[in-house]
């Protein structure tokens, strides 16, 4: 299973389980030193493995980045 | 064929101005589903990532090319924290180095594994570097090397994490 920061992508390819994490690329878990968002994010992807999900289900388990605006940027393809 | 918007649009419109015929591969029906047929705390987890991660003595990713890099490290989970080195063109990757769990989760797997909330970490991990334009060469040989590794392993579940 994946996680997937991008999932219109994620849904030409139709990967068999994936869970959209709305974070920055390069911060995937979260930001540096927070382990409790670390964890969780885990945590969220473990349980979701357990569950039942048809075949190309693309799960969003809820995480958002309010830090700043670096996944604006990224998906505006600003630097 | 599916309409792209938004940021898959934008990332096509970008590999483009290197590789011209670049678009998305599209696939009309799921990849099968398998289920975990365990307790976590009787499986193998691997980690398999596009972070661009590899030890200190393997080959650097090729981050310059215009078509990308489809090849792959193959990481012993054991290895140190100190010598995993990361090379990818799109993130900033000192986070990485600061952190390796944010985008490279594999001290966090084995913490996992001693607080005994999965059975344990898979031998290896297996890392690529995100940028690949070349999507045939990862069909048809570095997708099914990682797949058949992650099987002589004995893993359970791959975890796949995106940089």
């Amino acid at each position: 299973m994946s996680i997937t920061q991008a999932p219109e992508i994620t849904r030409l390819s139709r990967p068999s389980l994936t869970c959209v994490v709305a974070h920055p690329f390069g911060l995937t878990l979260g930001a540096v030193g927070d382990e409790a968002t670390h964890r969780a994010v885990l945590d969220a992807v473990l349980r979701t493995a357990t569950e039942d999900h048809p075949p190309g289900s693309v799960v969003d388990l809820g995480f958002h980045w309010d830090r700043d605006d670096l996944r604006e940027r990224q998906l505006r393809k600003e630097r | 064929m599916s309409e792209i918007e938004g940021f898959a649009l934008l990332e096509r419109a970008a590999v483009r101005r290197n590789v011209t015929d670049f678009d998305w591969r599209r696939f009309a029906a799921p990849s099968p589903r398998h289920r975990l047929a365990m307790p976590l705390s009787d499986a193998t987890v691997a980690l398999v990532s596009t972070s661009g991660a590899r030890v200190a003595d393997q080959p650097s990713f090729d981050v310059v090319s215009d078509e990308g890099d489809p090849s792959y490290r193959v990481i012993p989970a054991d290895t140190a924290i100190g010598r995993l080195r990361f090379n990818h063109p799109g993130y900033d990757v000192r986070n990485a180095y600061a952190d390796p769990d944010c985008v490279f989760p594999l001290p966090l797997l084995h913490r996992y594994a001693d607080e005994g909330r999965i059975g344990g970490v898979g031998a290896h991990a297996y890392s690529l570097m995100g940028y690949i334009t070349q999507a045939d060469v990862l069909l048809e040989d570095t997708g099914p090397a990682i797949a058949a590794a992650l099987a002589a392993d004995g893993v359970d579940l791959a975890f796949l994490v995106p940089a």
